[in-house]
């Protein structure tokens, strides 16, 4: 009789450790278009792609990643050209993750990074370009932000599947805020 | 990180002594019967009590562990945990699985990961004082999490304003020049400047990349100088 008592509390006593320490067995499902990745004392284990894994979840974590291409699209920005003219542009693309892992450590809003990487880059060859560049060599420069963006994008783990000026236009001589500047002082 | 280790040598001897207590009493209890085989040998008034006096041990443990902490925080390997006892810092979280009782501390989790930031056409006036824009991209990163938790409400928007803030000090005293090694000279200097004033509240920001520079041409003479 006692020993059952012993060993019935025991057994609970070893239950309740068991499920304060390590949670309990949770399933999570991954999508198709998802993938995870597994977390253990909060040091990364490894991927995991679609369909339902078990987890302890007071010691494991899946952080969930969607890996569908993400779109972008910008348009009316302005950028100072070499020669001192403002030029308008906007552009459209697509990225999408290559490397979950890569990805979840590029910044702390993953679907930021592609739009973050296309904005520099298009701005920084644009500035570099003078104003009758930009208007014959249109498709010259395009090249030059996708050979620009896309090992920055491989390094955070993103492939770049889309790059198009949509919008590309000499605006006037001299940046918007400069004109207003000289305006102001000449008053 | 010596309140910790005294922490943790607390419940290990609460640990200790719990277990200690439960094994000699069940030892005494049982060695009070002369025969060889004890468990045989209780009479059903003893069991009862062997089987009370434990029902009471475990209760009590389990209420103990119950006691002990509410929710569990789980801090990934990007992640610190910035833990308030009472109010006032306790210690640093690294990765892990923790226990944490919300009625007695407040853990605050701070992501590590670098924040992209955009600085768009800022309109500066340089050392000469031409008027020049410039924008620049960079990576904002949370580099004391203790003093940005404390710091800053919010560690990147409120870090925007003191980037913003460094970067025109630090533009007004440079001359504007877009050539490449310019360019990246002013990089280097603005990620100095801006570091040193955000080292202050916990934050840095690395990766800076000039991705646009343009200044108007000082004009000459203005009817002051030579003449």
């Amino acid at each position: 009789m006692a020993f059952i008592a012993i060993t019935f509390w025991l057994l609970v006593l070893a239950l309740v450790l068991m499920q304060k320490y390590l949670g309990k067995p949770t399933n999570v499902t991954l999508l198709e278009y998802q993938h995870g990745i597994l977390y253990k004392k909060g040091k990364l284990v490894r991927e995991v792609g679609p369909g339902s894994i078990r987890v302890w979840a007071g010691m494991e974590k899946v952080i969930i990643l969607d890996m569908r291409p993400v779109q972008l699209s910008f348009d009316n920005r302005a950028v100072a050209l070499t020669d001192g003219s403002t030029a308008v542009y906007g552009f459209s693309g697509g990225a999408k993750i290559r490397d979950a892992r890569k990805a979840l450590y590029s910044g702390q809003n993953y679907s930021q990074a592609t739009a973050f990487v296309m904005l520099c880059c298009t701005r920084l060859v644009l500035n570099g370009s003078s104003s009758s560049n930009v208007q014959i060599n249109r498709a010259a420069i395009e090249q030059q932000i996708v050979d620009r963006a896309k090992p920055k994008l491989e390094a955070m783990g993103f492939e770049l599947l889309s790059f198009r000026l949509t919008q590309l236009s000499i605006a006037a001589s001299a940046p918007r805020g400069e004109r207003k500047l000289s305006a102001s002082s000449a008053n | 990180m010596y309140r910790t280790a005294c922490a943790q040598l607390r419940i290990f001897f609460q640990a200790q002594s719990i277990f200690t207590l439960v094994t000699t009493l069940t030892a005494s209890f049982l060695s009070s019967h002369p025969s060889t085989n004890r468990l045989k040998a209780m009479n059903l008034g003893d069991n009862i009590w062997a089987a009370i006096l434990f029902a009471g041990l475990t209760a009590g443990i389990l209420a103990r562990i119950y006691r002990q902490g509410g929710v569990r925080i789980f801090i990934t390997d990007y992640q610190r945990g910035v833990r308030f006892v009472q109010g006032s810092f306790h210690d640093l979280l690294g990765p892990g699985s923790f226990a944490s009782n919300p009625k007695r501390e407040q853990v605050t989790i701070v992501d590590m990961r670098p924040q992209p930031i955009l600085l768009e056409r800022l309109q500066f006036q340089d050392a000469v004082l031409a008027g020049a824009v410039i924008s620049i991209g960079a990576e904002l990163i949370v580099a004391d999490p203790v003093l940005a938790v404390t710091n800053l409400k919010n560690p990147l928007a409120d870090s925007m304003t003191i980037v913003r803030d460094a970067l025109r000090t630090v533009l007004s005293k440079t001359v504007a020049e877009p050539r490449n090694s310019a360019r990246q000279k002013a990089a280097t200097d603005i990620e100095l400047a801006v570091n040193a004033d955000l080292a202050k509240v916990g934050m840095r920001v690395a990766n800076v990349e000039i991705t646009e520079l343009w200044s108007r041409p000082a004009k000459s003479s203005l009817g002051v100088g030579a003449n």
